[in-house]
């Protein structure tokens, strides 16, 4: 069935369809969480409500790209659990960076050192990550591990294109400079005079 | 304009103009090295599959559901329907429309008991009128239903009732409007609170 089909049938009632909607789009929406909130049962959570509340607002779509769509969604959910934990204040950094190695590994199987490189390598990024601001981490987020483009990320956090280059710019510079002061970390291939 | 040239956004003229720049400006260029390093840094990431399958169940719709949107769709016109009714009564009752000075309590085991409102300089006087022992029951005859025990009324009763007849409770009645304005109030808070936590879009 066409996503058009599936969304009218989905805004018809069909949770049927809208759940073949949501295994299209889970793979999606969990890594933004993922990437987002830094810590896999906090991100599955998040993408669960964030397809719950997408079922509840499937009335209010109105056309236009539903990924953009989804993955706003999704970057609101994300948007909650980060009040939520900051709220409660049980959610250390420790926490959050639990198991972030991980995240950088994939299935295709790998040498001992290159799996200590990569594991390194995520827990790296996913701390510099959770040194940026939301707004920018997002950005970030969304175009370069995501790989929407400038339009689709401005229409998935609903800010201008102009926002959203600047909100790139300035979270790329602020994540080069956190690796910079531990370049010792990077790749040697990487590791660069700045 | 340094995340635009990495991204392939730039026209071939300005694109021209920052490679121009770049020839000869030393800092710009390990500006630029340093960001293209930390985006292919990033595009080494890969997309990790979801650990579960994130289908929406009916349960978990049910769940919070009492909030959708088209269910509560009646909230809103009940709540101002309730609020324009008590605002109704209230005129009523300050305009003394509806006669209400006399007001119904509970039959005491001596006997049964009304309250007259205290109103401008009299006070509110509590009046018990006696039952009337079973032996000096008076009946009065009601020919058609004498046999089934209908129609049978005493003399204190049927002197309540005549009161009764001529007032309104209307304190009571606002003072239950008032509690439904209230329920109807906080229930459609509650709900805009619910909503705005599940469907932020």
């Amino acid at each position: 069935m066409e996503e058009q089909e599936l969304i009218s049938s989905s805004r018809a009632g069909d949770i049927e369809a809208f759940n073949l909607l949501v295994e299209q789009y889970q793979r999606l929406v969990y890594n933004l969480a993922l990437r987002m909130l830094g810590n896999s049962e906090t991100a599955e959570d998040a993408t669960q409500d964030a397809f719950l509340s997408a079922y509840r607002a499937i009335g209010k779509f109105r056309g236009g790209s539903f990924k953009s769509w989804i993955l706003r969604i999704a970057a609101n959910s994300c948007h909650d659990k980060m009040r939520v934990a900051r709220r409660a204040r049980v959610t250390s950094l420790d926490t959050l960076l639990e198991k972030s190695g991980d995240l950088l590994l994939d299935n295709n199987a790998e040498s001992p050192e290159d799996y200590v490189l990569r594991r390194e390598l995520g827990q790296f990024l996913n701390e510099g990550l959770t040194h940026l601001p939301e707004d920018q981490r997002l950005a970030v987020v969304l175009c370069d591990l995501q790989g929407l483009s400038y339009e689709e990320v401005s229409q998935a956090t609903g800010s201008s294109l102009g926002t959203v280059k600047s909100r790139l710019n300035r979270g790329r510079a602020r994540l080069r400079d956190f690796l910079l002061q531990r370049r010792e970390l990077l790749p040697a291939e990487f590791r660069q005079d700045k | 304009m340094f995340s635009e040239y990495i991204d392939n956004r730039l026209g071939s003229e300005e694109r021209g103009v920052v490679e121009r720049h770049l020839g000869m400006c030393e800092a710009c260029s390990r500006e630029l090295e340093s960001l293209q390093m930390t985006v292919g840094l990033l595009h080494q990431v890969p997309e990790m599959p979801a650990p579960r399958s994130f289908a929406v169940r009916e349960v978990d719709i049910g769940r919070v559901s009492i909030f959708d949107q088209q269910r509560i769709r009646w909230l809103r016109p009940a709540t101002a329907f309730a609020a324009a009714a008590l605002v109704l009564l209230l005129m009523l009752d300050f305009l003394q429309v509806v006669p209400h000075d006399v007001v119904m309590l509970s039959p005491t085991p001596e006997g049964e008991a009304y309250t007259t409102e205290a109103r401008g300089d009299e006070p509110a006087e509590t009046i018990t009128e006696p039952v009337p022992a079973p032996a000096e029951k008076a009946p009065t005859e009601d020919v058609s239903s004498d046999e089934l025990g209908l129609g049978v009324t005493y003399e204190g009763e049927e002197e309540i009732s005549g009161e009764s007849a001529a007032g309104w409770p209307l304190r009571q009645i606002e003072i239950a409007m008032g509690a439904l304005v209230f329920i109807l109030v906080a229930l459609m808070f509650f709900a805009r609170r619910q909503r705005r936590r599940w469907s932020r879009v």
